[in-house]
């Protein structure tokens, strides 16, 4: 029997064999060109409808304040909170496969990179919209952001949330940007088969002038390796940073040093779970099935096993540390976790993201789609209630008996949540309309050279504009970046 | 008539007690009709006055619930301590009939009350505190320099032993500082808007318990949680050692308020000074019921955080007439509306740079703690430990205290009964001797 590692990395089987470089113009370029089908139709008339579920609470609390959702005396933060760090989180899996895995070569990713960065995108846009409308006044919220103003007043740095403000902006400038660059070649491949005028104008500006000039991929390929370097610090900075909101203050619970590489860990737990859950429904509304094959979904569903395990170890380091300190309110906190109030909120959360997902070290588990499908969803309400546990139970029983609280979201909490995925669902269908939704120049370069059926090596000189990276260009180049 | 029962620790089982002034006919408005149950029919008008208790009612179960708009929830100090898992010690016995919350094979308490008995303060005062900082000082700080306050630094004292819970503090401080009323609604769903609120705290049995009363307002820490987090400086501390509040800056992020060790920050969920406007219906009732409102204090609109500020606006006021007159602010000239108000005199505040000050001297007495301040926060409220006269050893232990006795050859002592003793008369005047009572002083 083959052992496994060489199995992941033999690259012939990532894609169909008989995929050639033309199928992958005419698949990818197929949907923006064509209208849209009945089916795009229905789901995206169900995630319009959704985004309704976000605007009115939204709207309606901008005239009268926080008061219709749950939050309370000490729960200040509530089902808001929990969605934005569920967001960001779900943000990271796409600039970990984008940029993380392509400085390490992992050629796997060039066929879920594009729809995993605008998973990023989207995810952080919507995750963006929360920190907004929590607040209380949120027309001033502007004032978090140092700008000179005229008397004088000036932001905190000491707050977290401040940090917040820069992390997740730089995050998600960069991770527009770093998308937006591999879509420039792309866009130039639209742009030569474009069928009027109109399109074609249309894609030459977004493609900047692409010519696909060996100095245009030089340029090319040097900004991309930068910005896989600049996005790779940002994986882990973003949640590291949205952690220390809760590291840094001192509620127990919340006061922990593992929370930086703990909230990592399940952030990229929760983001290869959308992955999985968006790529499954994405490769069959679209007929992607020779380019997302069982073998990435594979490895995704070994990613995702991985951080489980990681995250269940947080878990129990949580729990052990809490015994060890002998503080006696972090001691509380812990015991009140799994046996409190919100008990079933606990054990919602270790099932969905401890015990599940164990069910992928079968291999027959994790190649069957509908059970991939149905786990990957099961993490995503996992990783919610995670954040649910840490921040709301925390908050309800602190320091003082006499100001303990209980929380439970109200149904304009509820509803926001849902509106947050008809936000993000829109976008996404939005994106798989009218974006090329794999990187094709990518795509080609892991395909058979037309001339010597080699893969990944030197065909960007004989293919102008389905070339790209070869490792063998790409090796004494980063080498001058470091 | 069908009123809702909530049976409290200590109350004699015969006896009931119910507020009148409910239940109200014939008048509209936020505090009108629909609202509490009259009880007045049970009241016995004689010629020259009303005879409100000595009653004889029958009282029968009449079943159904309703939810009660409790602030006070929490009754014991205890926590749970789930299927006996807590890894501290044993200190004492779970009350008899506890309720699910005060449950636990293994009991002890949360290091927030310090008391202890005349007899054992007279012996080693160090023993009432509940916290490790008297034992082991404060654990090393984060904070590379002490702030410095080189004109007042406002400090509070508030006596333990002097305070019986009447809530009068928290009237005052309501209206005076325009605190908002928010109902019934809103309080059941956690939002009360009490700048300064009394925690009570049952010890002991469940049929005659001890009564701790912890007034709590912000303490405008020295190291001060809630600044640290204000991502736009609304909250901070200035030169006089006030957490102060800037209401307009504030974006309404709500981090202070979860950062708050003692949760004394109050958010306005609506616009709440509406409803003290008199705002019903979604109509404006502005006129006269704005006259209410004290001219001195801003009222807040929604989104905005709020808390105690010390009465800063007496402050400033006390400041001004003074440097108009050409003379120092003197001690006693500037109150407090909950200082003010209190009929205990559990309550001084002062300028602790004064050294002629109340609060100054008692500042220096060996009973002061603060709250919490095991966390560092250099809390500008200071407790005076509650040291009843009795003769038992007092029972109760935090797991420093149960620490610290055990070196000491005391045992853990049995958490029911203290017989006789345990009245609330005795509560006052408890202090030592040698420390004057609180309430007799600097009046």
């Amino acid at each position: 029997m083959k052992l496994m590692a060489q199995e992941q990395l033999d690259e012939k089987n990532l894609l169909s064999p008989s995929i050639r470089m033309e199928h992958v113009t005419q698949d990818v370029l197929a949907p923006m060109g064509r209208f849209p089908s009945a089916p795009w139709h229905i789901a995206f008339g169900i995630a319009q409808s959704m985004i309704l579920f976000f605007l009115v609470p939204v709207a309606y609390q901008m005239f009268i304040g926080l008061g219709k959702f749950g939050i309370m005396n000490p729960v200040g933060w509530g089902v808001y909170i929990v969605d934005f760090v569920f967001w960001v989180g779900i943000g990271h899996a796409g600039t970990l496969i984008s940029a993380i895995l392509f400085l390490f070569r992992q050629n796997w990713r060039t066929a879920i990179n594009r729809s995993a960065e605008a998973m990023t995108i989207f995810a952080v846009m919507v995750a963006g919209l929360f920190p907004l409308v929590h607040v209380g006044r949120t027309w001033v919220a502007y004032w978090l952001v140092p700008y000179p103003a005229e008397r004088m007043l000036w932001v905190n740095f000491r707050s977290p949330l401040l940090w917040d403000v820069f992390a997740v902006t730089t995050y998600f400038t960069v991770s527009l940007l770093f998308w937006y660059q591999g879509l420039i070649p792309d866009w130039a491949t639209a742009r030569d088969r474009a069928k009027n005028r109109f399109f074609r104008t249309l894609y030459s500006i977004l493609s900047f002038g692409w010519t696909g000039s060996t100095r245009d991929w030089n340029h090319y390929e040097r900004a991309y390796r930068q910005f896989a370097f600049l996005a790779t610090p940002l994986v882990l900075s973003v949640h590291s940073i949205v952690s220390f909101d809760f590291a840094v203050s001192l509620i127990p619970g919340w006061h922990t040093t593992i929370f930086p590489p703990y909230f990592v860990a399940g952030a990229v737990f929760s983001g290869f779970a959308m992955v999985v859950t968006l790529l499954v429904i994405m490769r069959k509304l679209y007929g992607l099935e020779h380019y997302i094959t069982m073998k990435h979904l594979e490895l995704m569903n070994q990613v995702i096993l991985a951080t489980s395990l990681i995250v269940g170890y947080s878990y129990a380091s949580e729990f052990y540390i809490a015994w060890y300190s002998n503080h006696e309110y972090e001691q509380f906190q812990f015991l009140d976790r799994p046996f409190g109030v919100y008990k079933y909120c606990f054990w919602t959360m270790i099932t969905c993201n401890v015990i599940i997902p164990q069910l992928f070290w079968s291999k027959k588990i994790r190649t069957s789609i509908p059970v991939m499908f149905v786990i990957s969803i099961f993490v995503n309400i996992g990783m919610w209630f995670e954040r649910f546990n840490i921040f709301i139970i925390s908050l309800h029983d602190d320091f003082l008996p006499a100001s303990w609280g209980t929380y439970w979201p109200t149904a304009w909490d509820i509803s926001v949540t849902i509106g947050s995925f008809g936000v993000f669902f829109t976008l996404f269908l939005v994106f798989s309309r009218v974006f090329p939704t794999l990187a094709m120049a990518e795509l080609k370069a892991t395909l058979p050279s037309p001339s010597n059926g080699s893969r990944l090596h030197a065909h960007s000189e004989s293919d102008d504009h389905h070339g790209v990276p070869g490792e063998k260009k790409q090796a004494p180049a980063l080498a001058e970046v470091h | 008539m069908k009123v809702p029962a909530y049976i409290q620790p200590g109350a004699h089982k015969d006896v009931v007690s119910i507020g009148l002034g409910w239940g109200r006919t014939g008048i509209h408005g936020a505090l009108g009709e629909g609202i509490g149950v009259d009880v007045f029919p049970l009241v016995e008008a004689t010629r020259t006055s009303l005879v409100t208790s000595g009653r004889q009612v029958k009282i029968e179960k009449a079943g159904g619930r309703t939810k009660l708009a409790n602030i006070q929830g929490h009754n014991y100090l205890y926590v749970p301590s789930y299927a006996g898992m807590m890894v501290n010690k044993r200190v004492g016995e779970v009350p008899e009939g506890a309720s699910r919350n005060e449950q636990g094979t293994a009991v002890w308490e949360r290091p927030i009350i310090a008391e202890t008995t005349l007899n054992e303060w007279k012996e080693n005062p160090s023993k009432a505190y509940p916290n490790h900082v008297e034992q082991n000082g404060l654990p090393k700080s984060v904070w590379l320099h002490k702030h410095k306050y080189e004109g007042h630094h406002w400090g509070m004292i508030v006596d333990l032993n002097a305070c019986n819970g009447c809530n009068a503090c928290m009237v005052a401080c309501s209206v005076e500082n325009n605190v908002p009323v928010v109902g019934k609604a809103e309080v059941l769903k956690g939002r009360e808007m009490f700048w300064i609120r009394i925690d009570r705290y049952y010890r002991g049995d469940r049929e005659n318990p001890d009564f701790v009363q912890m007034p709590l307002m912000c303490n405008h820490c020295g190291n001060a949680p809630c600044e640290t987090v204000c991502p736009v400086m609304a909250t901070m501390h200035n030169d006089e050692g006030l957490n102060v509040m800037t209401y307009n800056r504030c974006v309404g992020t709500r981090y202070c308020a979860n950062n708050c060790p003692y949760k004394v920050r109050r958010f306005n969920f609506f616009q709440y000074s509406d409803f003290r406007m008199g705002r019903q219906d979604g109509r404006e009732r502005v006129s006269p019921l704005e006259l209410v409102l004290n001219p001195d204090v801003s009222t807040r609109t929604r989104g905005v955080m709020e808390k105690c500020t010390f009465c800063v606006h007496r402050i400033r006021a006390a400041k001004d007439k003074a440097r108009e007159e050409g003379s120092p602010l003197k001690d006693g000239e500037l109150q407090t509306a909950c200082q003010q108000t209190c009929p205990a005199k559990a309550i001084h505040f002062g300028d602790r740079n004064d050294p002629n000050s109340v609060v100054a001297k008692l500042w220096q007495d060996p009973r002061n703690y603060g709250l919490l301040e095991d966390l560092n926060t250099d809390p500008s409220v200071r407790y005076f430990a509650l040291v009843r006269n009795r003769d038992e050893a007092s029972p109760y232990r935090s797991m420093y205290q149960a620490h610290h006795v055990d070196h000491h050859g005391g045992g853990h002592g049995e958490a029911a009964g203290h017989g006789e003793s345990a009245s609330h008369e005795k509560k006052e005047g408890g202090a030592p001797a040698e420390h004057a009572p609180a309430n007799s002083r600097g009046h």
